[in-house]
């Protein structure tokens, strides 16, 4: 039709990309293209190499807790293990996974050829890596690597109370991290508000576009505050700084809760960092193997910028027990973030409802992921209370709750989206079999080792024990011995799952640009897609599922408000300035 | 208390409610799916629904009434057990420091601590109201017995934090460092003991009196500070801050 003919005449398929003397391959082509898939497979590929390192972590804490008095691991060391462990998963692994996906899937969705600041992209990737190397590598100096926990209270932080080179260590990786953070963000927010394809309005933006979106604006807004944050504490230890130290000095001191008061107000956002764009991945997968599209599309677009904004006004519910800060307002706030969340729920399941379900491994993950993290969120309103908070804060509650909100959110969602991606990741299909018992390993295991994990907290078992007591209880025993099996089930899902890769790459099933018949843009590129992305025209754009509109003609959404959905050839950018700024 | 077990136990419930409507709509969907399978195994596509924007009015409002209503709820019982104001019949100043607890009963003039390796004895008379003032010197700390049912920080240059506890029951408990406060955080500990009033007061007679309050040595940026401090009540200012009630008062005050 007319508009067909209207857009094909803007619309020819990119160029050929310039023809390369000779395409270096292997580990070269890793360290020298700017390719923005390259790039994310490096992201995610490294991400992958923390996880496992920080799981290992988290193994070596568990057993030294499986029974009570136990000697495996003494004191200094298993406060070096919870303050790796706590660093690498929430700076290392979960957000860098997310960026990993986000530079290979958004030029994708979106219709580009490349990320808009190519080389920048490379920038962040080495700067990323090097700050988890910097990181690790205070594990082999004299005092061993920092051991003041992942938010490096001071004064326990500072150089009387920590000294040694790995907390100074720790400092540089986690501020490089944060520059590399904030380089992405505005690498991801420049591709997506200016490089958009042509009909590609911002309501016709992927989900997980939209919420990578808003994870770059919270993170312009707080990684600067921890960068400076870390300098300072550096200054503290290294100058003489005494920024966050009570020392008294000519009648003046500085002042303790000023570093928690700095490092929240990253800390929290940056939960919400981590947590959002795995919202946008489940939300992928629940669309295509649903086969409908979101239920509320703009319903809950709006719920992730209100998240956004509300993460940035709820830091302080972090130190109630500090007696420092106005209860009323950081418990309302808090609580309110629930209201969008919930909203996001309603979204899911009303996406699921009414559709025709395939239960492939990546859905498997994606339901384990609604049923995960609804727990991690309704213990996190409770948190907010701060008559139940003053009580279980710094408990084995907290550290289940956050838990079943990383690790029942963002990991199940990570894997779901390793499984729905993989096809065009590599061209070749995940077997789904080996990926299903990973699913029931990790589920069954990551239950067992978390939700005991409340009962203790109730039971007043403080988090970052090294150890507790035979006279602690029958209870305490019991329930650690749980959590530690559980633990291991958990650890061993890995193994499926690394075996499903080396097996894949070996003798995996090869399919074609659209396995999972989804319906956003990325599938209309080849699997896995050449330098330059497209090898044909871009399908018509006129909602956020192109290729679904294009393959299935006569079954699009069946919007209640068709009009004022902007046009049918698009503005680019017409309202990008309304969500950019959100 | 018993207001507190309610409030918890009805946010497990109010959470549990919550867990059980996202699994049941979950497996809801995953059945209807099913039966389509079984009346319609060729059926494709389902209706490409999209907006309801009625039942998104609905589905947002809902949640954030039951906000309102358990924040409301969540002040109320801030408010309930906030005793702050009650006039405490014994005052016990706390230090923390790396790595143990020192009691200085202020009206006895009685300082108990620990040794290494050995957790100080706390004795309390059982329907006595104490209040605690919470004090820091090197590295914050958290003091945390769980049946109180409230932990606060000792933060150094916050001098005002404090606890104010009513001792019903008598038993011996533990308490905690709950705050990660270094090395040997997890030995920080000390045992509390609920005794009758006539115990207390003979156990009172028979500690010596007047002995040095905060001993050991802090060592600060400036070098080794004088290794004895005796706090008198007048740098203890009574504490403005109770639990749950939420005023600034950060450092520097000292």
């Amino acid at each position: 039709m007319t508009l067909l003919d209207e857009r094909s005449a803007g619309e020819t398929p990119p160029a050929e990309p310039p023809p390369h003397r000779r395409q270096p391959t292997g580990i070269l082509r890793w360290a020298t293209s700017s390719d923005h898939k390259v790039v994310g497979a490096a992201y995610m590929v490294t991400s992958i190499g923390f996880y496992l390192i920080g799981g290992l972590m988290g193994e070596a804490m568990r057993a030294q807790l499986a029974v009570p008095d136990n000697k495996l691991i003494d004191n200094g060391a298993y406060n070096q293990l919870f303050t790796l462990h706590g660093t690498i998963m929430l700076l290392f692994f979960l957000g860098s996974f997310a960026f990993g996906v986000a530079n290979f899937i958004i030029p994708l969705q979106i219709g580009a050829r490349d990320m808009a600041f190519q080389r920048l992209n490379q920038v962040s990737y080495w700067l990323y890596l090097s700050g988890g190397l910097v990181v690790l590598s205070g594990a082999f100096t004299e005092n061993g690597a920092a051991n003041f926990g992942w938010f490096a209270y001071t004064p326990l932080s500072d150089g009387i109370r920590s000294p040694g080179v790995g907390g100074d260590l720790w400092i540089a990786g986690v501020s490089l991290v944060g520059v590399s953070g904030i380089l992405s963000a505005v690498n991801f927010i420049t591709t997506m508000i200016t490089m958009r394809a042509k009909g590609m309005t911002m309501f016709r933006l992927p989900i997980f576009c939209w919420n990578m979106l808003i994870v770059s604006v919270l993170i312009l807004l707080t990684f600067p505050v921890l960068t400076a944050a870390g300098v300072m504490l550096y200054a503290d230890r290294q100058f003489g700084g005494h920024i966050f130290d009570a020392t008294v000095i000519n009648g003046v001191s500085g002042v303790p809760v000023l570093w928690q008061q700095l490092f929240w107000f990253f800390g929290h956002p940056e939960v919400y960092i981590l947590i959002l764009p795995y919202f946008g991945i489940v939300t992928e997968v629940i669309s295509a193997f649903s086969r409908k599209p979101v239920f509320a599309y703009k319903g809950f677009v709006f719920a992730t910028i209100t998240i956004g904004a509300l993460s940035v006004a709820v830091w302080a519910h972090h130190m109630y027990a500090t007696g420092v800060v106005l209860l009323p307002f950081f418990s309302a706030l808090t609580m309110l973030i629930a209201v969008p969340t919930g909203v996001k729920f309603f979204n899911w399941c009303g996406t699921m409802i009414g559709g025709r379900l395939s239960f492939t491994a990546s859905m498997h993950f994606a339901i384990g992921f609604l049923l995960c993290f609804v727990i991690g969120g309704v213990t996190g309103v409770m948190l907010a209370s701060p008559s139940l908070d003053l009580q279980l804060t710094d408990t084995y509650f907290v550290v289940a709750h956050f838990h079943y909100v990383l690790f029942g959110g963002g990991v199940f969602a990570l894997f779901a989206g390793i499984y729905y991606w993989y096809p065009k990741f590599t061209g070749k299909k995940l077997h789904e079999g080996w990926g299903k018992l990973q699913f029931w390993l990790q589920f069954v295991g990551f239950n067992m080792t978390f939700f005991v994990q409340h009962l203790l907290g109730m039971q007043g078992m403080p988090r970052r024990t090294a150890s507790y007591t035979a006279a602690d209880g029958d209870l305490f025993r019991y329930l650690n011995l749980v959590s530690s099996i559980g633990a291991l089930i958990l650890g061993a899902s890995t193994l499926p799952f690394l075996w499903n890769v080396y097996r894949t790459w070996r003798r995996g099933e090869v399919v074609g640009r659209n396995p999972w018949d989804a319906g956003t843009l990325e599938w209309w590129a080849p699997s896995p897609p050449p330098i330059g992305n497209f090898d044909r025209a871009l399908p018509p754009i006129r909602s956020e599922r192109p290729v679904w509109d294009a393959e299935h003609p006569g079954h699009e959404a069946l919007a209640e408000q068709r009009h004022g959905t902007g046009r049918a050839d698009g503005v680019v950018g017409a309202s990008a300035s309304k969500g950019g700024g959100s | 208390m018993k207001q507190w077990q309610v409030f918890l136990w009805g946010a497990v419930g109010v959470a549990a409610l919550i867990w059980f409507l996202v699994a049941y709509a979950i497996v809801t969907s995953i059945r209807r799916r099913r039966a389509e399978d079984r009346d319609d195994p060729d059926g494709d596509i389902p209706p490409q629904t999209q907006y309801r924007t009625k039942l998104e009015i609905v589905y947002t409002t809902i949640p954030l009434l039951i906000v309102v209503g358990l924040f409301a709820l969540a002040m109320y019982g801030t408010n309930v057990l906030d005793n702050s104001q009650a006039t405490p019949d014994l005052t016990i100043n706390v230090v923390g420091f790396q790595w143990q607890w020192q009691f200085n009963y202020e009206e006895q003039d009685v300082t108990v601590g620990g040794a290494a390796g050995v957790m100080p004895d706390l004795y309390l008379p059982v329907g006595a109201t104490v209040r605690f003032n919470l004090r820091a010197d090197d590295v914050i700390h958290s003091l945390w017995v769980p049946e109180f049912l409230e932990k606060r920080d000792l933060i150094p240059g916050v001098d005002t934090n404090s606890i104010i506890v009513k001792v019903t029951k008598p038993g011996s408990y533990v308490g905690r460092c709950a705050e990660y406060c270094g090395l040997n955080h997890t030995e920080m500990k000390f045992n509390l003991y609920a005794v009758p009033r006539d115990q207390f007061d003979e156990w009172v007679r028979n500690q010596p009196k007047g002995r040095p309050f905060v001993q050991g040595s802090f060592t600060t940026d400036l070098g080794t500070r004088s290794t004895t401090t005796t706090l008198t009540p007048t740098t203890l200012e009574p504490a403005p801050v109770g639990p749950g009630r939420g005023v600034a008062t950060t450092g520097g005050s000292r």
